[in-house]
């Protein structure tokens, strides 16, 4: 009988123990899915029709994307991930001199599974001519915003051109 | 309190003649110098004397009867309380039952780990990735743009659930138009 209560506790400690440890990470992971939308003339025996070229890449988020934009064609870029822990930040390289930065401040505030992060577009500013070289690139922020995303859940940020085209961004945080 | 003597265990057993010759001769010969040990034979031989005396009591059949129906639910009695005490025995081992609970626990703290693993204490956890993806919720607290030329929004849609944080550029829009992005 002794035995089966101290077994029956260690259990219960053990499970309580790994539940506080998940509960409260210290470090999300943050995917981040480089997307390009393109808008094409459209030939006369297109007008009126909704034909979209969508990479099969992009299959998590083309219902998405087909329901909230009107872009003729969304192209797969890149996909990056990484892991950062609460009170850091991580950089995510993009096209075209962008990069996004994202920077988780705490998890579950109020006791709610929300995700409090700052993340903010850059992109580096052109050098003209004949300007010295920098040690640092200086950028520009082209968007900082601070939201709490339901964790594991995705946001789109978007709107800055590419190549004839703008990025969209499918950011995904997960703690 | 009187100091029993060695001898004296032997002296009902001299009294009947029934012990060795070697240690009979050995009583006889400590009788002789322990007043104590001849008192004590004295006393045993007056009792046989009585007890021969008055003979064996004679036992009517009726007695031996109810002498003998007596003994037996005794000892039915006794044989009862000896195959109970068996039965519970055999019903509890020592070992089995401890054993059977510690499997028992540690198979129920098992699925207790493994539904934790799966679907996260309470709903959190990095294994809720599966489940939670269908739920974008996001709530905007700042949004702004530094550099000219942006101009930042967010605009948050049912279904799909989904919040799209945008900044419009003057060089791909011509500025912000009504229809939102990529309208034509």
């Amino acid at each position: 009988m002794r035995t089966t209560v101290i077994g029956c506790s260690i259990a219960l400690l053990a499970m309580l123990a790994v539940s506080t440890s998940v509960a409260s990470p210290r470090e999300i992971q943050i995917d981040v899915t480089s997307i390009a939308a393109t808008t094409r003339p459209a030939s006369a025996s297109e007008r009126g029709k909704a034909i979209v070229e969508l990479d099969p890449q992009l299959g998590p988020f083309s219902k998405n994307l087909r329901a909230l934009f009107a872009y003729d064609s969304y192209t797969f870029l890149n996909k990056d991930r990484d892991t950062v822990e609460f009170g850091d930040a991580t950089v995510f390289n993009l096209p075209d001199h962008l990069s996004i930065e994202v920077a988780p401040e705490q998890l579950g505030r109020d006791g709610s599974d929300m995700i409090e992060m700052v993340v903010t577009l850059f992109r580096e500013e052109p050098r003209g001519k004949g300007e010295r070289r920098r040690r640092t690139p200086e950028r520009e922020v082209i968007l900082r915003t601070k939201i709490r995303l339901k964790n594991g859940g995705t946001v789109l940020l978007g709107g800055p051109p590419i190549n004839g085209g703008v990025l969209v961004l499918a950011l995904t945080a997960r703690g | 309190m009187r100091r029993s003597c060695r001898f004296e265990r032997y002296l009902t057993a001299f009294a009947d003649g029934e012990l060795p010759e070697k240690l009979n001769s050995k009583v006889e010969t400590h009788l002789a110098r322990c007043a104590a040990c001849a008192s004590e034979l004295d006393s045993i031989r007056a009792s046989d004397r009585i007890l021969k005396g008055h003979g064996a009591p004679v036992v009517s059949n009726d007695k031996w009867a109810q002498f003998r129906s007596d003994l037996k639910l005794k000892l039915d009695a006794v044989d009862r309380e000896s195959r109970r005490a068996a039965r519970v025995r055999e019903a509890r081992p020592v070992h089995a039952p401890v054993r059977r609970r510690a499997y028992a626990l540690a198979a129920a703290c098992v699925v207790v780990l493994l539904m934790i693993l799966t679907v996260g204490p309470l709903g959190v956890g990095p294994w809720r990735g599966g489940t939670a993806a269908a739920n974008n919720e996001c709530i905007v607290d700042s949004i702004e743009s530094l550099a000219a030329g942006y101009t930042p929004m967010f605009f948050s849609s049912q279904d799909p659930e989904m919040t799209v944080i945008w900044v419009f550029s003057e060089e791909v829009e011509g500025g912000i138009r009504g229809e939102g992005p990529g309208a034509k």
